[in-house]
């Protein structure tokens, strides 16, 4: 069975930090899904359920999805999405958002499958230690 | 505890965390967002205005609107965590229109329990559920005692002043973490407050 592509999400307090991180990480492939789900929908910061489930309209239904987070709540709020979609493959990592994230797009690049790019991107680092 | 009096409890908490939002804010300004008061008052502005709309709710269906709410409206951290205590205590509830002892002291350990799934955490490590637990252990199968309920509470938020924080962004700090009251632990003093202050007004 051939594996699903896999897209990135890229949570953060801060609009301009995952918009930013993803043209960091699109430089590296502009062929691999990123969507960056900054701040909350009016724009403050923060992370919400709500706004990451507007970002999840955005993605292929068909992908598989690895999320990556930056602190604090934004975590908390990534595990509520992947709980609303249990029917889909969805993988939360532990992995710094800019560093992890960016192995994780040249894997991704490689067409490897979820897990593997999930254990790449934490192979240097991991914040739940 | 009848819908009622849940509606009453929804309706002076949403006044108290207007009148302490700027207090639990500067709380959170020390290892957060500083935005938890912010984020608290909205959430229940946004209940107290859904409140006609849940008129004919059955007290279970109430508990899980207030929490779906407050997972939507207050976001952050504290939203995923409310929205599961309140969701649990609907769930237990299923089939209870007046809570008594029992029903609270089997719905608080569900709620408990969910706020520790929710946060992957358990008391002792700074966050909400340092008032959580010990105002669920004081529920017993006779006719709770509000006044022990509200001493607990007021208890375990002060607590949380001498603990190195575990969770949330307060934990890159490790020791350095320890001295600062946890807001989420604050904003739930204030709402078992309110609701041992309603249940005695009607004693």
């Amino acid at each position: 069975m051939a594996e699903n592509r896999v897209a990135l999400l890229l949570i953060s307090h801060v609009e301009a930090l995952a918009e930013g991180a993803r043209e960091l990480l699109q430089q590296a492939n502009p062929d691999v899904g990123i969507y960056a789900c900054g701040g909350l929908n009016d724009g403050e910061l923060g992370t919400s359920v709500d706004h990451i489930e507007a970002v999840m309209n955005e993605i292929d239904p068909e992908d598989d999805i690895l999320i990556f987070y930056d602190i604090g709540s934004a975590k908390m709020n990534a595990e509520m999405v992947q709980e609303i979609h249990e029917d889909r493959n969805i993988a939360i990592s532990n992995a710094p958002l800019i560093e992890g994230a960016y192995v994780a797009t040249v894997t991704a690049g490689l067409g490897s499958p979820l897990l593997e790019i999930k254990r790449e991107a934490e192979g240097g680092y991991s914040k739940e230690g | 505890m009848d819908s009622k009096q849940a509606k009453q409890w929804m309706q002076k908490t949403a006044i108290r965390m207007e009148a302490e939002k700027d207090e639990l804010s500067a709380l959170d300004q020390a290892l957060g967002d500083g935005d938890h008061g912010v984020n608290m008052a909205r959430g229940f502005r946004a209940v107290e205005e859904s409140l006609d709309e849940w008129d004919e709710l059955s007290l279970s269906q109430l508990m899980q609107k207030l929490g779906s709410t407050l997972v939507s409206k207050v976001g952050g951290a504290a939203g995923p965590l409310y929205g599961t205590a309140f969701m649990r205590l609907g769930a237990a509830w299923k089939d209870v229109h007046q809570v008594d002892g029992e029903a609270w002291m089997s719905g608080m350990a569900k709620a408990v329990e969910g706020i520790a799934q929710r946060g992957k955490t358990q008391a002792g490590e700074g966050t909400l559920l340092d008032v959580w637990s010990p105002v669920a252990a004081t529920f017993t199968a006779s006719e709770p005692d509000w006044k022990k309920i509200e001493a607990e509470a007021k208890k375990g938020m002060e607590a949380t002043e001498d603990m190195v924080v575990k969770k949330g962004r307060g934990a890159l700090l490790g020791e350095k973490s320890v001295g600062h009251l946890d807001p989420g632990a604050v904003s739930s003093y204030y709402l078992f407050q309110e609701l041992a202050n309603l249940m005695k007004a009607g004693e």
